[in-house]
């Protein structure tokens, strides 16, 4: 069973059509980028797959139930979480809080008012060792709008993975970042996404080739191929549409 | 802060938190309705503050506690013996029904459109005020006497006073403890970025409606505690002016400061009761210094006095004369003006053939002929600004 199956899905704003029949298979567990020029529909695919969006017909299922009726915060609750492209988070909490609302979400810490949140264990635990994870320990107590870009990127990435999802949908984690910081990101992914289906939009074909088991092609709001890498790097119609242009 | 410090500021308080309880009826109830006007600003302030709602219709939820208390009472007088000190929390229950039912319609949406929502559920139960009688009490309205339980007779204020404290401080410990807690945290959060909050799995409209309800039950607290020292209330309570008193207060005071709104609620009140008596353009003043705040100190009172811990003392205190300077002048002018339009002055001047008449201000003869009258106000305000000017000078410099 595919982890995110999609299957002639369109969506349309007025009178323009952006995602134009679109049918996708993403296997569990696997590493899958989709790629694809400026305004192929990237963003608004993921925003279909996550709720934000619904769309105007076709089917969208995650782990084989039917989802594209369903608000984001459903969504997130089965399992599926998702990273920004632009960077949003909230403006006065700090790392540390912010990782913590991503864990009491996980933790099913939601409507309790009769005691703080600082005095449970089990949470506080967690994100420590989440922040951990993304190297933002000495971090924790800093502002989240107050932290150099990279690390507000890795704190997105952290309060993602502090979902426990099973289905992780990454928005160009390494845009916007120095050949050094982008390898970094790029080995943190791979790490803390093992065992996890993850979907990514990116625009770095060394971090797509690296990262990834299969790719997917998305032009003018169609997929025009989907394969491992060495097969997508021999298809002349990526060649043509898209990879041409974009590897020199 | 050391622990002296810290011993002697809780002494402090205490003092002046105890001290009405030797008060007579007329300070005792200034002394009521400061706490109370504090409560309900820091209640409707959990809101703003935390969610970056703004409700512009809290009178609703304050007079449904305060019309709730006087029902209770009455029922009291009828036989139902439920002691006073219990009494508030009818307030806190109709807050929090009404705020529920009210909090689920408005946080449908949010920013402007949850605003002008809560003003319209507020016009709405305004307008209604009057045409339920059995509700209400008509133009009326309904009142009811104290009755006397655990010993005492609650007929002097400051008794009732010992009841207002109490529930208050519970009041201002359940708004703390509040925000630390994990739906707290969460409020704060959906105040940033609603959206992602979705994305995290967190259902935003029912953590608005439970921060609703919750800012609703406690203004309706503070709403049944004004009942029971009042022991009347009527329709006007829903009235634009008790709405828009904690948006006023709040903003003096320095929304993003737990105890800002407290502050600002504390000093209007304070200060609207004894210049009340003294001038009858207290209102005009009251929004004169809301214009004036929210254009040049948009953390507020509070909230600038805590950002500006570091600068030098001599700076603050020029600061403060030049405040003091300039509304000195324009307090004077504001009170001359609204002697001289008056149709009273219009007469007596008439009577003396159309010349200048001197009138009295502060206990003053002043002529309005004489140059002096005019140019001392205006030297002092120049002063006041020149202090300004220096001191704005000597930051850029530094």
């Amino acid at each position: 069973m595919s982890a995110i199956s999609l299957s002639a899905v369109r969506k349309r704003f007025g009178s323009s059509e952006i995602i134009r029949g679109v049918d996708l298979e993403v296997n569990t567990g696997e590493r899958h980028a989709l790629i694809g020029p400026n305004g192929a529909g990237k963003s608004t695919l993921f925003n279909l797959i996550s709720g934000q969006f619904r769309p105007t017909s076709g089917q969208i299922l995650l782990n084989g139930q039917r989802s594209d009726r369903d608000p984001p915060e459903t969504i997130a609750r089965r399992g599926l979480a998702r990273s920004f492209q632009i960077t949003s988070l909230f403006a006065r909490l700090t790392v540390f809080e912010t990782v913590r609302l991503g864990v009491m979400a996980n933790q099913g810490v939601r409507f309790c008012f009769w005691r703080t949140a600082a005095s449970q264990r089990e949470v506080t635990n967690d994100v420590l060792a989440l922040l951990d994870d993304v190297n933002l320990s000495h971090r924790a107590s800093v502002l989240a709008a107050e932290l150099p870009y990279s690390e507000q990127r890795a704190l997105e990435l952290a309060v993602t993975l502090a979902l426990r999802p099973e289905i992780i949908l990454l928005d160009e984690p390494t845009a916007g970042m120095s050949v050094e910081e982008a390898a970094q990101t790029v080995a943190l992914v791979r790490r803390l996404t093992a065992g996890r289906t993850l979907l990514v939009v990116e625009h770095d074909m060394d971090v797509v080739f690296s990262l990834c088991d299969r790719i997917s092609v998305l032009v003018h709001g169609q997929i025009i191929a989907t394969g491992a890498p060495d097969e997508i790097t021999r298809d002349e119609r990526v060649n043509e549409a898209y990879l041409g242009k974009g590897l020199h | 802060m050391n622990r002296y410090h810290r011993i002697a500021v809780c002494l402090a308080a205490a003092i002046v938190l105890l001290a009405p309880l030797t008060f007579s009826d007329r300070y005792a109830n200034l002394a009521i309705r400061i706490l109370v006007a504090a409560l309900f600003a820091t209640a409707f302030n959990l809101l703003w503050r935390q969610a970056r709602l703004l409700s512009f219709g809290h009178g609703v939820y304050f007079g449904a506690g305060m019309f709730a208390a006087v029902h209770l009472m009455r029922a009291n007088e009828a036989g139902l013996n439920v002691p006073l000190i219990l009494v508030p929390l009818a307030g806190v229950l109709s807050g929090l029904i009404i705020g529920l039912l009210c909090g689920f319609i408005a946080t449908l949406r949010s920013g402007a459109y949850f605003s002008m929502i809560t003003l319209a559920i507020a016009e709405l139960i305004y307008s209604l005020g009057p045409r339920w009688q059995a509700l209400f009490g008509g133009e009326a309205g309904i009142s009811s006497m104290r009755i006397p339980s655990m010993g005492l007779s609650f007929a002097a204020l400051n008794e009732v006073y010992l009841i207002v404290l109490g529930w208050s401080a519970l009041g201002f410990v359940a708004i703390r403890f509040f925000a630390k807690t994990p739906l707290g945290q969460i409020a704060y959060a959906l105040g940033d970025n609603e959206r992602r909050l979705q994305f995290l799995g967190y259902r935003t409209h029912a953590v608005k409606v439970c921060l609703f309800a919750l800012s609703a039950a406690i203004s309706g607290l503070a709403g049944g505690l004004l009942g029971i020292a009042a022991e009347n209330v009527d329709y006007t309570v829903f009235g634009p002016a008790s709405s828009a008193a904690p948006v006023i207060q709040t903003f003096i005071g320095g929304a993003d400061v737990l105890f800002g709104p407290a502050f600002g609620a504390a000093i209007l009140t304070g200060f609207g009761n004894v210049f009340s008596d003294v001038t009858r353009l207290w209102l005009l003043y009251q929004g004169l210094a809301f214009v004036v705040v929210v254009m040049f100190l948009p953390a507020g009172i509070v909230g600038s006095l805590l950002s500006s811990k570091k600068r030098p003392l001599r700076e603050a205190i020029a600061n403060t004369l030049a405040v003091l300077l300039c509304s000195a002048s324009l307090i004077f002018l504001c009170e001359s003006a609204s002697i001289l339009l008056s149709d009273s002055y219009a007469s007596l001047r008439a009577n003396q053939g159309g010349s200048w008449v001197s009138y009295r201000l502060f206990n003053i003869e002043l002529l309005p002929s004489s140059p002096i009258v005019w140019a001392l106000p205006l030297i002092v305000a120049l002063a006041g600004v020149l202090v300004s000017c220096k001191l704005k000078r000597q930051e850029e410099a530094a």
